[in-house]
């Protein structure tokens, strides 16, 4: 209990810097902006694209269209707008403890080459906590991310990153 | 002019609109015997001195200083004088007839007064003659910077325009007016242009739209490297297809109809598309470009922004549009004019790679289905037993038997589990919570062992796809039948053959296109013996983690004996589906079954529908020696009732990657009676890349 009022409380005191980040167009908390409100394991998976040659203009990409303009994620978003395509890859690779989502993810995040490790094994480490349940949306994910980069007394810096 | 600039119009649009663009600039200066573009003379509004309409370049040359001089006695920093010294300065330079400008303004065309354009969207061009003038466009583009500055100024709508023609007129001191554009600053800031790699993805046989490979540009960012290059962006071209059918896909595709637009998208969405969702293996092409070439490109690449172009499956695709993208980054390359009516995807990395100095290093990045089947080699029999009870969902998950095993043992099983469970998700097998739950538990459990996998990681394919046999092959070829000696002589435009070198194409799949035979017999002269429209075959091994299906389809005639003199044509279109296993190395025994309609004068009445098995082996016996052996029967059940039965053996041995031996023995019952042949091939495989 006592555990769930602090993760809640920095959860809080997190939000704000985020939010008043940049809000742009329907890019922000609260919008329904993440493709990974479908959970840890999105359907997306599951369907075959028949469009390689599809409904592509200028501009529109998977899941996170809320947050791009003309293509491009809007840049205080990019770390969580990674997270949300990239649910299950970064599960994949936080499970192992390796791989390029996150190293891609701590550039983001402007994690430097030296604290990458420790970034590395704190995610594995706590992933119980970031992926509680198989349903995990990737709002959820990011908080509780943030969460175990905040109580990381080297890797605390970064927690504003994300 | 305006005579000629009609009919070039009328050309164009109606007459001959089924015409690729390509084609149309190769047969426009033919029929346009005068086409003159005049220099744009200098004018000076606002002075009495505006130079006469029709002066020539030289003289234009020499009257600059005076007209300058003249225009600012009266109208010294106007705006206006400033535009008629750009003008006359641009003149002077000959700046519309720059590869700068022409690959800015998508000039394909090597007549310099002249432009064909794949753009089809008026938006792009200031003026309406800039679609085939570049010179009108540039004097536009001039105007428009220099002298009103709008709410929407046109260097944040043309800022690479607008950055070349800043840099080429600065040391004639003239200064163009600076605009503020924070959403392109914004854009361009997100994309970070550093370096460009071209990205590979290999072909993927079960969309016609991606089955001879498919080509897309990365914009490397600074500081980036071998883990990170998931977050740069890439740019892509495709068509709009609307989601149109199959067919509907074709005949568009082919005869036009539909528009291409360039899209950007960050280059991990790619990967998982292809690598993911697609089962395609991606190479990735490093490319020496500059930091300014790559900014080059990326402020273009905004100019293209919702901008559409005419697309053509065959020449005017992805492709080809990126080889005009690379021009726009260095203008000195000559990439796009080297090729063709048809331009594949892999033909293009070799025309970038063949450039001195440009190609820095290849990255292998396997598919799902590659790292899987990698795992699996490298997986005893009771992991495998263990990984896919796992992926099982009728299965409860077996955690007990983990706990005495080594921590190595349990990464082993449990990674291979995971795999083989998200390729079952991709392939649409599995599905819902109890899917979602038994993926987590995997992950979940993985998270707590601290080891490495020991199996070690995928090496790329010795061969990349461009260095693979070339696209095009011709043949010739002596063999006796029905008792009498022939000669053939054969043409495929694209693509591979189950027989031919394998090395560098994706294994167990055929694809050929327009392959045409002429035989010549003693006393008949020669023949068109044989065409294949199309001819698609995907033999994919199935095992106990993988269970695609094996897949043909053809479409082609032949002239078959039929007893009379003259063997007649017989017009076929077969398909079917079944399964291929793999043996040792890279060999394969499949099975099909497949439905034939055939039409002929031979046939009585003049029609066929038939069915029946089709089965073989392909063996890859060493690095160049390949035999495939093949039966097959086909009932005919409705029209003109009969039974083909044809037996194969077929055996080919490279010489080199572009030069191959083929030996093929064979006996059909067909139409007639039994006929019992015999050939022997020289195949040699070429590039189309330099002019057909």
């Amino acid at each position: 209990m006592k555990r769930l009022a602090i993760t809640l409380a920095i959860t809080l005191a997190a939000l704000p810097l985020v939010a008043s980040a940049d809000n742009v167009g329907s890019c922000g908390w609260g919008s329904k902006l993440f493709s990974g409100q479908k959970g840890l394991f999105p359907q997306v998976l599951a369907v075959t694209t028949n469009g390689t040659f599809g409904n592509q203009t200028f501009g529109i990409t998977s899941g996170t269209s809320g947050c791009t303009r003309d293509g491009v994620v809007t840049s205080s978003w990019a770390s969580n707008a990674f997270i949300d395509a990239n649910m299950n890859r970064l599960a994949l690779d936080m499970s192992r403890g390796e791989g390029e989502s996150l190293q891609s993810l701590g550039s983001l995040m402007q994690v430097t080459a030296d604290d990458q490790v420790a970034f590395t094994s704190a995610l594995k480490g706590n992933f119980n906590q970031i992926f509680p349940t198989p349903a995990t949306s990737s709002a959820d994910a990011i908080a509780a991310l943030r969460n175990v980069i905040q109580s990381d007394a080297r890797l605390a810096k970064y927690s504003a990153n994300v | 002019m305006l005579v000629s600039l009609s009919i070039q119009r009328t050309f164009n649009s109606t007459l001959f609109s089924f015409l690729s663009p390509k084609l149309l600039s190769f047969l426009g200066p033919r029929l346009r015997r005068i086409h003159l573009v005049l220099p744009s003379p200098p004018r000076c509004t606002k002075v009495p001195y505006s130079a006469p309409l029709f002066i020539n370049r030289r003289a234009s040359a020499l009257l600059a200083p005076l007209l300058h001089l003249a225009c600012s006695l009266t109208a010294f920093a106007s705006p206006h004088y400033e535009v008629e010294r750009a003008l006359s300065l641009a003149t002077d330079h000959k700046l519309a007839e720059s590869p700068q400008w022409r690959t800015l303004v998508h000039c394909q065309s090597t007549n310099l007064d002249h432009c064909s354009t794949a753009i089809s969207d008026a938006g792009f061009f200031l003026v309406k003659e800039g679609v085939d003038n570049p010179a009108a466009e540039l004097e536009a583009t001039i105007r428009a910077v220099l002298v009103e500055p709008t709410e929407a100024p046109l260097q944040c709508r043309f800022p690479a325009r607008f950055e070349w023609l800043k840099e080429v007129l600065k040391e004639d001191g003239i200064s163009f007016p600076e605009a503020n554009c924070p959403e392109l600053q914004e854009w361009f800031s997100a994309i970070k242009p550093h370096s460009l790699s071209i990205i590979f993805p290999s072909s993927f046989l079960n969309n016609p739209a991606s089955a001879f490979g498919h080509t897309l540009l990365r914009i490397d960012q600074p500081n980036q490297n071998d883990q990170t290059r998931l977050i740069a962006y890439t740019a892509n071209f495709a068509a709009n297809t609307q989601g149109d059918n199959a067919l509907l896909y074709a005949y568009r595709g082919v005869f036009g109809g539909y528009e291409g637009f360039f899209s950007v998208a960050p280059y991990y969405d790619k990967v998982k598309q292809y690598s993911d969702l697609e089962d395609r293996d991606i190479w990735e092409y490093e490319l020496a470009f500059t930091p300014e070439e790559a900014r080059r490109l990326t402020l273009h690449l905004w100019e293209l922004r919702k901008i559409s172009f005419l697309y053509y499956y065959f020449d005017d695709n992805c492709s080809y549009q990126l080889l005009s993208l690379l021009e726009v980054a260095r203008p000195s390359l000559k990439l796009t004019e080297r090729f063709g009516f048809w331009v594949l995807p892999v033909d293009t990395v070799r025309s970038v790679l063949d450039q001195a100095g440009l190609f820095t290093r290849s990255v292998f990045r396997p598919a799902l289905a590659s790292k899987l089947s990698h795992a699996v080699q490298y997986a005893g029999a009771t992991q495998q037993k263990w990984a896919l009870a796992a992926a099982d969902l009728t299965t409860a998950l077996d955690e007990s038997s983990l706990l005495t095993l080594s921590e190595e043992e349990k990464i082993a099983r449990l990674d291979l589990a995971y795999d083989a469970l998200t390729y079952q998700t991709v392939r649409g097998k599995v599905e819902g919570e109890a899917r979602d739950a038994r993926a987590w538990k995997l992950l979940s459990l993985r998270s707590a062992l601290t080891g490495k996998a020991l199996t070690p990681a995928l090496s790329p394919p010795t061969v990349r796809p461009d260095q693979g046999h070339g696209t095009a092959r011709v043949s010739v070829g002596v063999g006796r039948g029905e008792g009498r000696w022939f000669t053939e002589y054969g043409i495929r435009p694209a693509f591979h053959d189950q027989l031919d070198p394998p090395q560098g194409y994706l294994q167990g799949s055929q694809i050929k296109f327009l392959e045409t035979t002429l035989r010549e017999e003693a006393g008949k002269g020669v023949d068109l013996h044989r065409i294949t429209v199309l001819d698609i075959e995907s033999l994919t091994p199935r095992n106990d983690f993988f269970a695609p299906k094996s897949w043909s389809i053809r479409l082609g005639a032949e002239r078959r004996p039929a007893g009379g003199t003259r063997d007649p044509f017989v017009f076929s279109l077969a398909g079917g589906a079944g399964g291929s296993y793999q043996l040792l190395g890279h060999s394969l025994i499949y099975g099909l079954l497949e439905a034939e309609a055939q039409t002929s004068s031979a046939l009585a009445p003049s029609w066929g529908v038939g069915v029946g098995p089709r089965s073989g082996l392909l063996l890859q016996l060493t690095e160049s020696w390949r035999v495939q052996a093949e039966g097959s029967l086909m009932q005919f059940i409705a029209g003109d009732e009969h039974t083909e039965i044809s037996l194969r053996l077929a055996q080919s041995v490279s010489l080199s990657p572009n030069n191959a031996l083929r030996f093929t023995i064979g006996r059909t019952q067909g139409l007639h009676d039994w006929e019992t042949r015999g050939m022997f091939e020289v195949l040699h495989y070429l590039n189309p890349v330099g002019g057909i």
